[in-house]
């Protein structure tokens, strides 16, 4: 009796400690990277699905062991460490949890709108989760959870969203996306598509036209719209900034090969088809300068921007 | 004088320094061989497009004069698949794997071995050690830690890296054959043939391919630089590429949107089969840095108009 007291009081210190966080703020791990083993599924609430092996723990530029080659993205959004644990069931369907704590729920919203697919289903997970064809994120407080499917149909589905629950009901914390994102339109506004950008990586990965290099993104959002265009608004340190960059971006599109028919519309404000023959329309609004990208005979960008600038 | 005696002549110049078969310019010279046994135009790229990948693999290097164009008998065959994570549309397909090694058997090769320092928990986990193990080829892990395994080769005409260090063990073999998955990269944006090489590369290396902050454009800028550099100084004997399933966003690791194109490309034009490939995500050669970068380097040809192109199906 006193030995599983013993044991169940390390569950019972960290929720406490999770529930007492204050919003916006990292939660701190217990005994370092074992925080996040508090997440796992115990064996009943996994079911069929049983750990396959020990857990895998990197934390910091480790992260580079685990993801030679695409550690890059998760560190541009803020990663502090990840725990990853197979599953397998009796039918040798095999399933992988990945737990993400993030610098804070901003970052896990990020890196979780930048893993997501426009294609996929919602599912009520964390404050926020989406079920691919063959994976689900979810995201809460700082934490990004990913679980991805290795062959096999038959339980692989219902084996993500027994796991995903499992954990969900483990992870507590902030649940309202950075505040950028409310100011995108919200009239066509396709919600399973919306990405949050926090630096170059991001912003390039979903960013279709000419001067990717040039923005110097910071904070950022894109939205995509029914009609098919897709709304950039990217956030500078000030109104000069912001100005600064949009000048400079305007004379690297311009000059480069691949644009057609520039046209400045104003001081402040230029269009252009890009080798793709989709219509691009930059316009710096103080502290912001504001991107929509459309088919060429679109003409939703007017409409867009004065939305966004109606918002308070 | 048959073709085969020609091949063991080469083999034997050039096995003399087994560098030299995969540095030099050697190697082109058995591409001309290998064009010309055929008495006609071969393609530069192969592809085959089918369900069966271990079918659409044999097919594809069938088309460009069969594995005995490019091995000779009793050569050691050094063969490198990615396999960075198991998630679906990250990894070249066991039965490609399957499909390259059994070719090699059957065209005399003397021993095939796959090389990585990448741990072995990653090949098990993607089906790849088992698929190796029942074809007869070896997987060889190189200590990661230990730079000794490693030898530096110059690279007098890189405009970025002038010198790498690359796994010995690929230079005691005669042929390297080139075996990746094409898929997204969040980085870069694409992987292919020459990114692939960084597999064979130190891990010290790899750190100075990245000249600061991983993330800013000057980084990527770099880093392209670096692969096509290093591709100057390697030349795969031959390239078969995995374009089946695969990842077109998230990568190279995934888990990611996904596209079945389920193709299998093959050829030796590093350029060429990858802007190839970038057509498959609706990219062209162009728009990729790193392609750019080896077409400035004279790698190939990175105008598909230019390249002949056999399509089939398996």
């Amino acid at each position: 009796m006193i030995k599983r007291l013993g044991r169940s009081l390390p569950g019972f210190l960290i929720c406490a400690v999770l529930l007492a966080a204050s919003p916006g703020e990292a939660q701190p791990a217990p005994d370092g990277l074992s925080g996040l083993r508090a997440f796992l599924p115990s064996a009943k609430e996994s079911g069929d699905w049983q750990a396959d092996g020990e857990p895998q723990e990197f934390k910091g530029d480790d992260l580079y062991l685990y993801i030679d080659g695409g550690a890059e993205i998760y560190k541009e959004y803020g990663f502090v460490e990840v725990l990853a644990q197979d599953y397998k069931n009796a039918s040798a369907e095999g399933l992988s949890l990945e737990i993400f704590r993030m610098k804070n729920p901003a970052a896990a919203f990020g890196m979780y709108s930048f893993k997501r697919t426009a294609k996929g289903e919602p599912a009520a997970l964390g404050a926020e989760g989406q079920l691919e064809d063959y994976y689900l994120n979810f995201w809460r407080g700082d934490c990004l959870v990913t679980i991805t499917a290795f062959g096999g149909e038959g339980k692989s589905r219902d084996g993500l969203l027994l796991l995903a629950r499992a954990v969900a009901a483990k992870i507590q914390g902030p649940e309202a996306p950075p505040g950028l994102v409310a100011e995108l339109p919200g009239d066509g506004l396709v919600k399973t598509a919306t990405r949050y950008l926090r630096g170059y990586l991001g912003f390039m990965n979903h960013y279709p036209s000419l001067g990717a290099d040039q923005f110097h993104v910071q904070e950022g959002v894109r939205g995509d719209y029914a009609s098919g265009a897709s709304l950039f608004i990217l956030r500078y340190g000030g109104a000069e900034e912001a100005e600064r960059i949009y000048s400079t971006a305007g004379k690297a599109v311009q000059a480069d090969a691949k644009a057609r028919e520039f046209k400045a519309a104003g001081p402040l404000e230029f269009r252009v088809l890009d080798d793709k023959g989709r219509r691009l329309t930059v316009r710096a609004a103080g502290r912001d300068i504001l991107i929509c990208v459309e088919p060429a005979g679109g003409d939703e960008a007017a409409k867009l921007f004065g939305l966004v600038l109606k918002k308070p | 004088m048959d073709n085969k005696l020609n091949r063991r002549d080469f083999f034997k110049k050039s096995v003399g320094g087994a560098s030299a078969a995969l540095l030099g310019g050697a190697l082109l010279g058995h591409r001309l061989e290998a064009a010309l046994a055929g008495g006609g135009r071969r393609p530069d790229i192969a592809v085959v497009t089918g369900t069966d990948y271990l079918k659409s693999a044999m097919k594809a290097v069938d088309l460009l004069g069969g594995m005995k164009s490019f091995i000779p008998r009793n050569s050691r065959v050094a063969i490198l698949p990615n396999v960075q994570s198991h998630h679906p549309g990250t990894f070249t397909k066991p039965e490609i794997v399957r499909a390259v090694v059994r070719m090699c058997r059957e065209a005399g090769a003397a021993e095939i071995n796959c090389l990585s320092w990448l741990p072995a928990k990653y090949w098990s986990a993607a089906g790849l050690d088992a698929a190796l193990k029942e074809e007869g080829a070896v997987l060889k892990i190189v200590d990661l830690k230990d730079e000794s395994l490693f030898k530096p080769i110059s690279l007098p005409k890189g405009k970025a890296l002038r010198e790498a260090r690359i796994m010995k063990e690929l230079l005691s073999h005669h042929c390297f054959i080139d075996m990746p998955i094409t898929k997204d990269h969040a980085g870069n944006k694409f992987t292919g043939t020459m990114k692939n090489l960084m597999g064979i590369n130190s891990p010290q290396t790899n750190r100075i391919f990245h000249s600061g902050d991983k993330t800013k454009p000057d980084d990527i800028d770099h880093l392209d630089q670096c692969i096509a550099d290093l591709n100057l100084a390697i030349r795969p004997t031959l390239c078969v590429v995995d374009a089946t399933e695969i990842i077109t966003t998230n990568g190279p690791f995934g888990p990611g949107e996904i596209i079945t194109p389920r193709k299998v490309v093959a050829g030796t034009d590093r350029v060429a089969i990858d802007s190839y490939c970038a057509t498959l995500r609706g990219l062209r050669g162009e728009d990729i840095k790193m392609i750019k970068k080896g077409y400035e380097h004279g790698l190939g040809e990175i105008d598909l108009a230019k390249v002949r192109i056999k399509e089939v199906a398996a």
